[in-house]
């Protein structure tokens, strides 16, 4: 770990080496890592002899690989300082000594202005003791704010933030136990609110970067949800949902991180980096690896949260058991969201355009790394489950077999999911489908032999004019549209009914609005109508009221 | 699941796995223009011949292709839904439940699978760009929202295989004891029942083969949600290969296979009918989603308020008794010295 540090900070120190810094810095990270989940494997835990400040305890073995993971992503600079910190910081036995170095490390990601100014915040429950009153408020403004530093961040680096903060709430939420009700509401609002400010903000970004960082957030504001439920709550599956955090750290995490790198190299570089179609498929089975496609990392997480759900329901009474179904409804909301949400990314950069034959092939070793490591991760969870099994404190693990490498399974009960044979089917299917197809005398994916001419297509014939003096169309209307109006198709879903937006009046907002006016004149209708009949009416209803007021005093007075 | 299947058992399994696939892909368009032809009779148009989906397709698979800007990734997807959609209607029990020991899904797994391959029939429509973008990203969040709707259908369901489900509820009858379960079947029904019926807009810039499997993928979603909405409301008519040897499985088979056909009738019949309900397509969407989690919730309801969770609620109290006087006990111990 120190390495690592000496490693990222000097800048001109070292001048022969400056030139392999990068290959340095990957490989210390990979050596960390590998130590990492070695020990995490071996169940390493423990203190320093000589220097007990740092030691190794469940969670922060398994937290420091998925660490490594960011850190040899993010490379040099404050970003791989800001990292090398936060390992320290996991590290760390003392409250205080984690809040120096994450606070650190945050002010590092944050730079100037009043983002540096909050975030420092959001280690402050670490330094306060876990019972007093203020814990829970402060935690739920550390969610908060972790989330607003993951939605701002660029690239990789988004999911630092949310490492610090899923290992400082499971810590804390561990030591206090079960909360109260009301607690609890405080913290699955603030995961919530985290996770909706996400979707919203990959909903309608326009750029891909700030797209996969509100992905990123909303992410995290899920694992909140599902931490929350599984330290904190009475529920019968609170032990299930443990495991779908275990879950949602593992592949999702792995692949999130590979989609942001994409992001943030194919906005560096101005050409773009999906020339060959390797790139594309890698980048097809990152995207496929976060969402809810049957094998993959995603699809897990939710199945894993639907078990729990489905334990809770059937172990309590009505009342929870209703409560626990709008829990689980919120939560497969946001995963089955965040998929949309990724099909908008898939499509943004996957139809861009590609046609320029003549660059240079772009290194992608990185996207190698986390495609072959998520999928891994997402097609055998028994190995993800196994070494990460202390990510979140729990139960102890129940003797495991070669068999529960492929599986996902909870301690006594029946359900398993098996990723592998879902695979299995996959490809099955596959080859029986290309051979009907097949059997239909078409060949898939060949270009079309006959060319025609294009008015002869049968499709209509139109041409951009180049030189007209507004460049507009072309961005609005060419490259098969690139975007996915996710946010508009979201609004009219769920507020607007299906009008022709031309009918709408520009200034008058919202159907809401509309209809909140219209009520408003009715209402102030009927109050004239009611204060003309009072008048009308005169003296009785004097009288009325008086008699109201003479037996309310009567009885009330007694 | 510990035990082992019998070879010969899983074998056949297998085998009738794969007839059940072939014959509910061959199915799907007939079926398909069935709902049309009856749809079209109940409100004056006759020219709807049954067979002329099947028709559409195979011309469509021998048409040449357009050449056209991202008309691969169009392809793509309409090749990955033609894939999900085969692989919905091989998850699907059709006439028969699975083999205890053999690996079969979950409903959320075959929920899933069909929900995505619904998903890659509206990507063309959204690569279109324009007005067709906004239209598609609609289709697209319909068919997302729908597993959180059908959330309560799953947990009815719980956390099993869905043939395990469905043998536990297998002798229930559907007018008395069974009763939530059609109101879950119904939700299922609704998915397709629902759905917004013509499909020009999202098909009208494929041509050739991907529209054929465009086409194709259309129909075997259709089929598959309909058929998962016909066993849970009624598994009866499923065969249980766990009783006796297995001749009488076969022969149940045979029933089961009649009784899919005369199923799929009266399923035709209700989609037509419910193509009668006038609605524009956003809040069809809308009354779907709606619909479909409030009857499964209802399903939910019910199914605790009369059946299985009684006894467990029994034995939980038994067990906190049980535990409560394990305390006492220990409190006595402690008090007693």
């Amino acid at each position: 770990m120190a390495l690592g540090a000496v490693a990222a900070l000097p800048d001109n120190v070292l001048r022969g080496m400056a030139f392999w810094r990068t290959e340095i810095l990957v490989a210390l990270w990979g050596i960390a890592g590998v130590t990492a989940l070695t020990g995490a494997a071996f169940r390493v835990e423990g203190e320093f002899g000589w220097f007990p400040v740092f030691g190794a305890d469940g969670p922060s073995l398994p937290m420091l690989a998925i660490l490594a993971c960011v850190g040899g992503l993010v490379g040099r600079g404050r970003a791989g300082v800001a990292c090398v910190l936060a390992c320290l910081g996991v590290l760390a036995l003392s409250p205080l000594v984690f809040g120096l170095f994450t606070g650190t490390a945050l002010v590092l990601l944050a730079g100037q202005g009043k983002r540096g100014l909050c975030l420092p915040f959001a280690v402050l429950p670490a330094c306060i003791p876990a019972d007093s009153s203020l814990s829970v408020p402060l935690l739920g403004v550390m969610v908060l704010l972790v989330g607003w530093a993951i939605a701002v961040q660029r690239g990789p680096l988004g999911v630092l933030p949310a490492c610090i903060g899923l290992f400082l709430l499971g810590r804390l939420l561990a030591e206090v136990g079960e909360l109260p009700l009301l607690s609890q509401g405080v913290l699955l609002v603030c995961g919530g609110v985290v996770a909706c400010a996400g979707l919203a903000q990959a909903m309608r970004g326009q750029q891909a970067t700030a797209l996969v960082a509100g992905v990123a957030a909303c992410w995290y504001g899920m694992l909140v949800l599902a931490l929350v439920l599984a330290l904190s709550s009475p529920l019968g599956g609170a032990d299930t949902f443990r495991t779908t955090v275990v879950l949602g750290m593992g592949a999702p995490a792995v692949a999130l991180l590979g989609v942001l790198w994409v992001v943030q190299r194919s906005e560096a570089s101005r050409s773009g980096i999906f020339h060959t179609p390797t790139v594309r498929c890698l980048l097809g089975v990152v995207l496929a690896q976060c969402s809810v496609l049957p094998p993959c990392g995603g699809f897990s997480v939710l199945w894993a949260a639907l078990a729990g759900g489905s334990y809770s329901v059937e172990a309590t009474q009505p009342v929870v058991a209703l409560l626990a179904v709008m829990l689980v409804v919120f939560f497969v909301t946001l995963g089955v969201v965040l998929s949309a949400a990724l099909v908008r990314v898939g499509l943004l950069l996957l139809s861009a355009p590609q046609d320029m034959p003549d660059t240079p092939p772009a290194m992608v070793l990185p996207l190698w790394v986390c495609a072959v490591l998520s999928s891994i991760l997402a097609f055998l969870p028994g190995i993800w489950l196994f070494v990460a099994d202390h990510l979140v404190v729990g139960p102890p693990l129940p003797p495991v077999t070669w068999q529960d490498m492929t599986t996902v399974h909870f301690a006594g009960h029946a359900a398993r999911l098996t990723p592998l044979l879902v695979l299995l089917g996959l490809a099955l299917v596959l080859l029986a489908t290309g051979l009907l197809v097949r059997m239909f005398g078409f060949m898939p994916f060949v270009p079309a032999p006959r060319q025609v001419a294009a008015w002869r297509q049968g499709a209509p014939v139109y041409e951009m004019l180049p030189d007209r003096n507004d460049p507009a169309p072309a961005v609005e209307g060419c490259h098969g549209g690139g975007m996915l109006p996710l946010w508009s198709a979201w609004c009219g879903f769920f507020t607007t009914p299906a009008a022709v937006p031309v009918l709408r009046i520009p200034g008058a907002g919202g159907i809401l609005s509309r209809r909140g006016k219209i009520f408003w004149r009715y209402a102030r209708r009927c109050l004239f109508v009611g204060i003309s009949w009072c008048e009308a009416q005169g003296m009785i209803l004097i009288l009325l009221l008086m008699g109201v007021g003479l037996l309310a005093g009567l009885f009330v007075g007694k | 699941m510990t035990h082992s299947i019998p070879w010969g058992w899983g074998l056949l399994f297998l085998l009738l796995l794969e007839l059940q696939t072939l014959v509910m892909v061959f199915v799907a368009p007939w079926l398909s223009g069935l709902v049309g032809r009856v749809a079209g009779r109940l409100s004056g148009v006759s020219a709807f011949p049954v067979m002329g989906r099947w028709q559409d397709i195979w011309h469509q698979f021998h048409r040449p292709r357009l050449p056209q800007e991202g008309a691969q990734l169009a392809g793509i997807a309409c090749a990955a839904a033609l894939v999900l959609a085969v692989l919905g209607c091989a998850l699907v029990p059709v006439f028969t439940l699975a083999v205890p020991g053999f690996p079969a899904p979950g409903l959320l797994l075959i929920c899933c699978v069909l929900v995505m391959a619904l998903m890659f029939l509206n990507i063309p429509c959204v690569l279109g760009g324009g007005l067709g973008a906004v239209q598609g990203a609609r289709g697209m969040l319909g068919a997302f929202l729908l597993l959180p709707a059908l959330v309560p259908v799953f947990l009815l369901c719980g956390a099993r295989d869905f043939s395990v489900f469905l043998a536990t509820v297998h002798g229930l009858s559907p007018l008395t004891d069974g009763a939530p379960f059609v109101l879950a079947g119904v939700a299922l029904f609704l998915v397709p029942a629902l759905a917004w019926p013509v499909q020009d807009g999202q098909l009208a810039l494929l041509a050739g083969p991907e529209r054929a499997m465009w086409l194709w993928a259309a129909d075997c979603v259709q089929m598959a949600w309909v058929v998962l909405a016909l066993d849970t409301a009624w598994p009866g008519s499923l065969a249980m290969p766990d009783d006796g040897g297995m001749e009488p499985w076969l022969s149940q088979c045979m029933l089961g296979f009649g009784l899919w056909g005369a199923k799929l009738l009266l399923a035709a019949m209700l989609l037509a009918l419910l193509r009668l309900v006038v609605l524009p397509p956003l809040r069809r969407a809308r009354v779907r989603l709606v619909s479909i989690f409030l009857l499964g919730v209802l399903a939910l309801q019910v199914t605790w308020s009369v059946h299985p969770f009684l006894a467990e609620r029994e034995d939980t109290s038994m067990s906190a008794v049980l535990q409560d006087n394990a305390q006492a006990s220990v409190a006595g111990m402690e008090e007693a010295p």
